[in-house]
């Protein structure tokens, strides 16, 4: 059970959600919430967790400084948040060092398990830029020696440079020789809609390769804002993945931030596994009839509460959050456990995906047609060795 | 221009030693062997009145080194010859001769022992965050016959990793010996050099002393140029070499001269625990 839940705006009620237990910890976001307020989410689930969640339920603070000005919120009521971080040199490793120990001191008084590096969005993804994320990282590991919590090294990886293996392992390289025995892993994608899959097999293919030769170099990898795409991450050996509700808890794209400009960010979704999609509530009650859902959805604690409240029109937001992680901790546990293998879940639902060509089942956004699994596939293929084209060096 | 020999005898004169033989020379420096009453030290000058960064670089690190497998500076000092003041090194006097003079004349036995100690080394470097980058069977001396006591010696191209890099990015190749470095270095790819850089010129040195023969050489016809660009291009470990270490229970090897860092151990813990395994294997 290694699925984190990863916590955004008013996402608190899901620590405690039946149904979504099958989290082995939740990342804290100190963008929506303060430090009073995570330290009391922190203190009540601690008290829940004898009514039914894991005992080993772990925390981690992320401490979010790469979000941009105008999304900063609560993060600016931090004691570790900067007054003068507009305006540092960021550049400056001892400016970062001396930050490293108030995420530390933050860290310890919330008593988190975890605690992430503190790291900020950069503006270009070169070699040096990441070695001295690995530099502020290493150290923040050092300093953190003798702590009760485990030092994970952030890293903002631009995927459109790591779109072979020569340069994933090169980057893996660098930050390979960070000092955390974990990395948190945040895969930036310029080219895509934030609310889309991520559908370059190259981009893809370096990610995992990059998750590969980290964790076979003995550091494990925790993808952070993963969605669907956990099924890869999974495929090239990452520990844990991290989600939340997905559609608030966006990818890194460059669009990450905006506002949304077509709909859809307000609507609940289901997320379908027969396809590897997300469904509008019209798309689910056809597949449904169709008999298109697989059997884990059928399985998934809310598919009773979401389609009896679908079919009724009833709303049904809350349940959607709750049926999306519900599968992504699920589907995580299958994949760690060998039960089903990425391969599987791709190629079946590239099956299903010509059964609603077939059958005219299209759902409403046009976008929407199972266009990214071919990608996902040609990655999985060239990663597995299946197809050539693969660097002999990896 | 006064000579090395005529510096050397001004510096012997002054600490009551004798003058032997010059022992070795580099473009930096001429080293000596130098003795009093059975007190035998080498006495390294440096060529050039004055110390270049590089050269304090040197001194710095081995002045905080403190590891038996890394030689020891025993004094430091200046002399001035004709008005012009040449620094001196002394350090322990190495009897028992260069890895070079015992390549391709090892026992698995002895590769290991020299492993399990060298790696040791490198440990303590990493712990000082400084990265030799000039590991070769000419750097790695003995005290006596045996192998059982290796030195690494020479930190003329030493790295502190927590300080400004001397070697301009421009430069298409960082500094080392070609032969032996790892691509990053021959690359110049700075932000890749680390203890791991050490690891890979480490490999090649012990694949060279105990199989006689550069690791990544595809075929014995094969030019050192030919070999020089499939390392510095990245290319995956002849298969044959490969082979040869896993069936001498020799892994550890192919694994330390992979291309990419993040192939090789991740920590100098990794790499002396495997040796260790293989000394025992």
């Amino acid at each position: 059970m290694t699925s984190f839940h990863q916590m955004a705006h008013d996402s608190q009620n899901l620590l405690e959600a039946r149904g979504v237990s099958g989290f082995a910890g939740a990342i804290v976001s100190p963008v929506n919430y303060t430090e009073a307020e995570t330290a009391s989410h922190i203190h009540d689930h601690q008290d829940a967790s004898p009514l039914g969640f894991p005992a080993d339920f772990s925390f981690i603070l992320d401490p979010q400084l790469y979000y941009p000005t105008s999304e900063r919120w609560k993060l600016k009521t931090w004691p570790y948040y900067p007054s003068d971080f507009d305006t540092s040199d960021l550049s400056s490793l001892e400016y970062w060092c001396e930050l490293n120990l108030k995420v530390i001191a933050c860290s310890e008084r919330l008593g988190v398990r975890f605690a992430c590096s503190p790291t900020a969005y950069a503006k270009r993804f070169t070699p040096e830029q990441y070695k001295f994320v690995i530099d502020v990282g290493s150290d923040f590991a050092r300093a953190s020696r003798g702590k009760n919590f485990t030092p994970m090294q952030s890293v903002i990886v631009n995927m459109a440079a790591v779109n072979d293996a020569r340069a994933a392992l090169a980057l893996a390289s660098i930050i390979s020789a960070t000092e955390c025995p974990w990395v948190y892993l945040m895969f930036r994608s310029e080219n895509q809609d934030p609310r889309r899959e991520l559908a370059e097999a190259d981009e893809l293919l370096g990610a995992m390769h990059l998750i590969s030769a980290l964790e076979r170099a003995d550091i494990r990898v925790m993808v952070a804002y993963s969605s669907s795409d956990l099924v890869l991450w999974k495929a090239a050996g990452a520990t844990a993945s991290a989600t939340g509700k997905f559609f608030n808890v966006r990818r890194f794209t460059k669009s990450r931030f905006d506002p949304p400009k077509s709909g859809g960010g307000n609507l609940p979704y289901w997320f379908e596994e027969s396809l590897l999609a997300f469904l509008r509530q019209g798309d689910l009650l056809k597949l449904d009839k169709a008999g298109l859902l697989s059997a884990a959805s059928k399985q998934n604690h809310f598919y009773l509460q979401v389609i009896t409240r679908a079919r009724a029109n009833k709303p049904w937001k809350a349940q959607s959050f709750r049926q999306f992680m519900h599968w992504f901790a699920d589907a995580e546990a299958r994949l760690h456990a060998g039960m089903v293998t990425a391969r599987h879940l791709i190629e079946t639902a590239q099956a299903n995906w010509q059964k609603v060509h077939e059958q005219k089942l299209y759902p409403e956004e046009p976008e929407n047609r199972g266009a990214w699994l071919q990608q996902w596939l040609d990655a999985l293929d060239h990663f597995e060795g299946r197809k050539s084209g693969t660097d002999s060096a990896a | 221009m006064v000579s090395a020999e005529a510096v050397a005898a001004a510096v012997v004169k002054s600490l009551g030693y004798d003058l032997g033989d010059v022992v070795g020379s580099g473009s930096y420096k001429y080293t000596f062997r130098i003795e009093r009453d059975g007190d035998v030290k080498a006495l390294k000058l440096y060529n050039r009145s004055g110390v270049t960064a590089r050269s304090l670089r040197e001194i710095e690190a081995m002045r905080r080194c403190d590891h038996p497998n890394i030689a020891k500076l025993m004094g430091l000092d200046a002399v001035v010859v004709d008005g012009a003041e040449f620094t001196y090194l002394l350090e322990e006097y190495l009897e028992g001769g260069t890895l070079s003079a015992r390549v391709g004349r090892l026992q698995r036995e002895d590769l290991c022992s020299i492993a399990v100690s060298l790696s040791d080394a490198l440990c303590h470097l990493t712990d000082l965050r400084l990265v030799h980058r000039d590991l070769k069977p000419d750097n790695v001396m003995f005290r006596d016959v045996t192998c059982s006591s290796p030195v690494i010696v020479d930190f003329g191209l030493v790295r502190d990793l927590g300080d400004t890099s001397l070697t301009a990015t421009w430069l298409e190749q960082g500094p080392g010996s070609p032969f032996f470095s790892a691509p990053e270095q021959l690359n110049n790819e700075k932000g890749l050099i680390d203890w791991r850089t050490d690891q890979f010129g480490l490999g090649v040195t012990l694949a060279i002393a105990y199989y006689g023969d550069h690791p990544y050489r595809a075929h014995g016809r094969e030019t050192n140029d030919a070999v020089l660009n499939r390392v510095a291009s990245k290319a995956r470990v002849p298969t044959a070499f490969t082979k040869r270490c896993s069936d001498d229970r020799l892994d550890v090897l192919s694994r330390m001269i992979q291309p990419f860092p993040v192939q090789r151990f991740t920590r100098p813990s990794m790499l002396l625990d495997a040796w260790r395994k293989a000394a025992t294997s």
